[in-house]
């Protein structure tokens, strides 16, 4: 076994998942589209390690503009709670934290919340997705559903499900791990690179439905391209203060 | 005006993907080499990519199926670990990255041993933290893996004080074979869309973990691989991997 057989595995899965979610990756961008043109914000979500998701369609060159990402560190890095707390194994199951990120932020009408989830659906996952609900917002999910309606919180999983209002399926493994290196052992997750992938395809469809449609379509820039700050900073101060710089 | 479409968006990726393979195997395969001779003498491999190079870490550390030996830096330990604020920490143009003479701070705050490796990743490879992480590293006798974007580091000006770039310091380099400014297709205005290098980090990451692996099957050294936390008879085993790095990792 060596490194080409990961690229190869990753390929099938990869091709497998865009070819069975097309039709979903587009309905996707058109929801997100009409938001956009309402001047709402998507609003990111992912928890630990996916945040992938959230990192990858927020604030990042070569994607749109109206994205914003709900942070659990946000509430280390402003003080209101320590380090420690969020090294906790139990912090994830912390329901009563959804609030309290809900509440840094300045979260419009108008916007609506994406949330992305390759393994679990924890406790405070959900929380904010009901917060999202009761406030008005339309919640989309994109998940490896192998993974979250088998996992320790599944019925967490089934419950988020029934809140939303359209989901992507990764149809990635469970779990999620790919070449095996010793018998019963493997190792490597393709989980994200589908992920991403799909954050790429998205923002593709979402420009091309805004072009389409005569709409403007906010590209943002490399900052480490010379000139890029002034151009991000112009199609960014549209959401000044809704949007966590 | 372009067309652009998912479609179009997974041909450019897919060659993309097929060019990372060809071109860049034989250099993971040194810098998984270099990964592996420190774990075996119980090394760690920190690894550093500030903005959205940090999820390159993220993807190597803390899941069943990883190596335990790997360690995420991350810029925000600056102001969680109270070296800065968060006012001078969070900035629109992320002027933060670009700042020189900070890094030996960041590399202070962590239990650093002399076998340690050190991976640095950005796409740019020209902004002041990154760079002065490198030249630390470098002074302290660490080996470092770079992984850049060639096309767009040999296309700007380098923002360190030193004109160094970032890909100059590393005992191996990467290149993630990304295009300048990382979005891969022309929409017709100034701006292009779809970023790649995310994308090839994760396909770098999981083949380093591969490699990483078989060298230590290869040896006959016990792998210091974290297992499924749903096996009843894996718990121990990381529960004591863990215990061995503890402080030294994430974990």
């Amino acid at each position: 076994m060596d490194a080409t057989n990961y690229f190869t595995k990753t390929q099938e899965i990869l091709e497998n998942a865009t070819n069975s979610q097309k039709e979903a990756i587009i309905h996707m961008a058109k929801v997100m589209g009409d938001c956009m043109v309402d001047q709402g914000l998507i609003q990111l979500f992912g928890i630990g390690p996916d945040r992938a998701f959230a990192m990858e369609l927020g604030y990042r060159a070569g994607g749109l503009m109206p994205y914003h990402q709900l942070n659990m560190k946000d509430l280390v890095l402003r003080g209101h709670l320590t380090l420690d707390e969020m090294s906790d194994p139990a912090f994830y199951d912390r329901a009563d934290l959804a609030e309290k990120l809900w509440n840094l932020y300045t979260i419009d009408p108008r916007d609506m919340v994406l949330i992305y989830a390759a393994e679990e659906v924890y406790d405070s996952t959900l929380a904010l997705a009901k917060i999202a609900r009761q406030k008005g917002h339309k919640v989309l999910l994109v998940a490896s559903f192998d993974a979250i309606l088998n996992s320790k919180h599944k019925e967490n999983a089934a419950k988020l499900i029934d809140l939303t209002y359209a989901t992507l399926n990764l149809c990635t493994p469970y779990p999620d791990t790919v070449l095996e290196i010793m018998p019963g052992i493997k190792i490597t997750q393709v989980a994200n690179v589908v992920g991403n992938c799909f954050a790429q395809m998205l923002t593709a469809e979402t420009y091309r439905y805004l072009v389409e449609n005569n709409h403007d379509a906010p590209i943002l820039l490399s900052a480490n391209v010379t000139g890029a700050d002034v151009h991000n900073r112009k199609i960014s101060d549209v959401y000044l203060g809704r949007w966590n710089a | 005006m372009n067309h652009i479409t998912m479609e179009v968006f997974n041909e450019a990726l897919k060659k993309l993907v097929q060019t990372l393979e060809d071109q860049e195997m034989g250099n993971i395969k040194e810098a998984s080499k270099l990964c592996y001779e420190s774990m075996k003498n119980d090394g760690v491999v920190h690894i550093f990519g500030s903005g959205h190079s940090v999820g390159f870490g993220m993807e190597c550390t803390g899941r069943p199926g990883s190596l335990v030996p790997f360690h995420m830096i991350e810029t925000s330990d600056f102001v969680t670990k109270g070296l800065y604020s968060l006012a001078e920490f969070k900035d629109p143009d992320n002027i933060f990255e670009r700042r020189p003479n900070i890094a030996d701070k960041l590399y202070d705050l962590y239990d650093i041993r002399p076998q340690d490796v050190f991976i640095i990743i950005s796409n740019s490879g020209i902004n002041g933290l990154v760079i002065d992480l490198a030249l630390t590293a470098k002074a302290k006798g660490h080996k470092i893996i770079i992984i850049t974007s060639m096309q767009h580091t040999l296309a700007e000006p380098s923002r360190h004080p030193s004109k160094k770039k970032l890909y100059e310091l590393g005992d191996v380099v990467i290149d993630n074979c990304g295009p300048r400014g990382d979005a891969l297709l022309e929409t017709g205005n100034i701006e292009k869309i779809c970023s790649v290098s995310s994308i090839t980090g994760i396909y770098i990451a999981q083949s380093l973990t591969v490699e990483i692996s078989r060298m230590f099957k290869e040896s006959g050294i016990e792998l210091p691989l974290l297992y499924s936390h749903e096996v009843e008879s894996h718990l121990e085993h990381n529960q004591e991997l863990l215990a061995k790095y503890k402080g030294r990792i994430n974990a």
